[in-house]
C-alpha cells in the first residue's frame, strides 16, 4: 500500500515538474519584413505568390519537391536562417543550408521581386 | 477547433495514454511478483522477440519482426513532435522513416493474410490479434494520408503535441486527418492495454503464440 502511494506521489511530482517547465512557443513572425528584409521598402505584407500565407507555409515543401519553385529562387529574397530554419528547427525537419558557392546564390540580390505585387495583395 | 471539443480530444488522448501506462506498470508489477526479476526480464525478451510465435509459424514471425523494426523507426521519427529541441539524429531519420511508413501497411496486410489464410496462423491467432492488426492498418494508412495530403500545418500540430507533452492544451485548428490518426492511436493504446495487460491482471492468460 505504501509503495502504491509512493508511486502516485512520484507521478504527481513528475506531472507538476512538467507543467512548471517553460513551454517552447512556436516561432511567430511579428513583422514579415524581417523574413524578407531585403525587399523593403515597397514590400507588401504577403507577396502575391505566397498568398494566402498559411497555405504557402503548408505547401511549400511540395512546391519545392515538384520543382514549381527552386531553393535558389527562394534565396533571391530570403535568408535561410531567418525565413526557413526557425520553423524547421521547431518542427524538426532538415535545416536549409544554401550552397554559398553556387554562382546563383545571392540572398536579397534582386530586391524588387516582392515589391512588384500591387498593394491590395 | 472549438475549445470544448479540443479539451475533450486532449483528455481522450491523455486517458488512453494513462490507461496504457497504468496497464503496463500493473502488468510488470504483477509479473514481477509472480516470476521474480530475472524471469520477468526473460519473459519481456520472449515477448519482444515473439519466441512462441517463432515456434508456431516462422513466416508470420519474420513478417512480425520486420513490422516491429519498421514500427520502431516510425515511432522514433514521431518523437520529434514531442521534443524541443529535436536531436539531429531524429531529423536525419526522415527518409528512412518515410520508407518505413510505406512498408508498415504492406507488412500488416501480409501478417493479416498469414493469420487468416493459413490454418496454422488462424490456430495461433485470437480475435484480439485481428483487432490490433486492423487498428494498426488504419493508423498506418491515415499516417500516409497525412503525409500525402499535406494540407495540415505541421507548425500548429507541433505546437499542440508539444503542449500535450508539457501538460498544456494549446489551440489547434480543425485538422480532420490528424484528429483521426490521433484517435486511432488512442484506440490502439486502449485496446492493446486491455487485451495484453489488463486481461492478464484480471485473471485471463494470453493464448500461446500471441505476438
Amino acid at each position: 500500500m505504501m509503495q502504491k502511494r509512493l508511486y502516485i506521489w512520484l507521478a504527481l511530482l513528475c506531472a507538476l515538474a512538467l507543467a512548471s517547465c517553460d513551454y517552447p512557443e512556436k516561432p511567430v513572425y511579428e513583422d514579415w519584413r524581417k523574413v524578407t528584409d531585403s525587399c523593403t521598402p515597397y514590400m507588401v505584407d504577403v507577396p502575391i505568390f505566397h498568398s494566402p500565407m498559411s497555405d504557402w507555409r503548408v505547401r511549400h515543401p511540395k512546391f519545392l519537391e515538384e520543382g514549381v519553385y527552386t531553393l535558389k529562387r527562394c534565396m533571391i529574397c530570403h535568408e535561410s536562417n531567418i525565413a526557413c530554419n526557425r520553423c524547421h528547427d521547431y518542427v524538426g525537419v532538415k535545416r536549409i543550408l544554401p550552397n554559398v558557392f553556387d554562382p546563383g546564390y545571392s540572398p536579397g540580390f534582386i530586391r524588387t521581386w516582392h515589391s512588384v505585387a500591387p498593394k491590395e495583395y | 477547433m472549438d475549445e470544448t471539443l479540443l479539451t475533450v480530444f486532449s483528455l481522450t488522448l491523455y486517458g488512453a495514454a494513462a490507461f496504457f501506462a497504468l496497464g503496463l506498470m500493473a502488468w510488470l508489477h504483477r509479473r514481477h511478483e509472480e516470476l521474480g526479476k530475472v524471469k520477468l526480464f526473460t519473459l519481456i525478451l520472449r515477448r519482444l522477440l515473439s519466441l512462441d510465435l517463432l515456434r508456431g509459424h516462422v513466416l508470420l514471425w519474420l513478417i512480425e519482426m520486420a513490422f516491429r523494426a519498421a514500427l520502431v523507426i516510425v515511432f522514433l521519427r514521431y518523437l520529434r513532435f514531442f521534443m524541443f529541441p529535436v536531436p539531429y539524429e531524429l531529423i536525419e531519420l526522415k527518409n528512412i522513416g518515410i520508407y518505413a511508413a510505406h512498408v508498415l501497411p504492406v507488412l500488416l496486410f501480409l501478417s493479416l493474410a498469414c493469420r487468416s489464410l493459413t490454418e496454422r496462423g488462424a490456430a495461433i491467432s485470437s480475435n484480439g490479434d485481428y483487432l490490433i492488426s486492423l487498428l494498426l492498418i488504419a493508423i498506418a494508412l491515415s499516417g500516409l494520408w497525412f503525409h500525402y495530403d499535406a494540407s495540415e500545418d505541421q507548425l500548429e500540430i507541433k505546437a499542440y503535441t508539444l503542449g500535450l507533452a508539457y501538460l498544456r492544451i494549446v489551440p489547434l485548428p480543425f485538422y480532420p486527418v490528424f484528429i483521426l490518426h490521433s484517435l486511432l492511436v488512442a484506440a490502439l493504446a486502449a485496446a492493446f492495454s486491455a487485451l495484453r495487460f489488463w486481461s492478464v491482471i484480471f485473471g485471463g492468460r494470453p493464448k500461446a503464440g500471441q505476438s
